[in-house]
């Protein structure tokens, strides 16, 4: 499994952590594997929880926070050695889904390899229906963008 | 509430979540098929709409939108119901004297 390097929340709303290539993720044309997006930008998702909303339960099955929607830009190639900078943001809050865009830029010159854009879905896992984003997260979300 | 506010308020909401403007709206308009509204948006949509006209649009409704006049008529339906309080189940007074 690729190595994580985690760090501090960048910004309001935001979270980034660094991913290095493993040796297994590459496939045979040397370069890595785009199937390692999508697992990059799941720990990704999951690190922007934990950092601004662990207090809210959004892993809790009456207010589950799944993937409905995943776009992928793959600009440049990743090779063996780098370090990439992933990125991810909440760039729209509606009442039952946010929309969360990555970017994966390397680390060492800037430039991005990889842009995504997710949207999220809340729902209740334990009646399959659709769930309101709680209030609470809802107006973090709302200041945050306020104070942009 | 005068009907063509309701639409238009309706119609405020839908361009609000899906971008389609509002002129291109019409009561026939079908969510999926004119709207391009998939089931994460009309569900956004029916949820502004309960929070516009402080209702709560039932289960069983929300399964039969299909147009925007279908969601009028659901929003119209609440809206009586609220002003009435109308027991679940129960669509008009007619045949409110069912129950208790």
């Amino acid at each position: 499994m690729s190595r994580t390097g985690l760090s501090n929340p960048k910004g309001p709303l935001q979270t980034e952590a660094l991913f290095t290539p493993a040796p297994y993720e590459i496939d045979f044309t040397g370069l890595l594997s785009n199937t390692v997006a999508p697992r990059w930008m799941e720990r990704l998702r999951m690190k922007l929880i934990n950092d601004h909303f662990a207090d809210q339960g959004l892993l809790d099955p009456e207010q589950l926070s799944v993937i409905a929607r995943s776009a992928i830009d793959y600009l440049h190639p990743i090779r063996m050695g780098s370090t990439m900078r992933g990125q991810v943001k909440i760039v729209r809050c509606l009442r039952s889904s946010w929309s969360i865009a990555f970017t994966f830029d390397d680390n060492n010159t800037g430039e991005v390899h990889i842009r995504a854009q997710q949207v999220g879905a809340f729902l209740n896992a334990v009646t399959f229906t659709p769930a309101r984003i709680p209030r609470a997260v809802k107006e973090r979300i709302e200041q945050a963008f306020q104070t942009q | 509430m005068e009907q063509r506010m309701l639409f238009e308020k309706t119609c405020d909401i839908i361009h609000e979540i899906v971008g389609i403007k509002a002129e291109m709206i019409t009561l026939n308009s079908s969510l999926r098929d004119d709207l391009e509204a998939d089931s994460l948006a009309s569900v956004e949509i029916v949820m502004a709409l309960e929070d516009c006209f402080n209702i709560e649009i039932n289960e069983e409704l929300i399964r039969r939108l299909v147009t925007v006049g279908d969601l009028i008529r659901a929003i119209n339906a609440m809206l009586a119901r609220a002003a009435l309080r109308l027991p679940d189940g129960v669509q008009s007074i007619a045949n409110a004297t069912e129950y208790p």
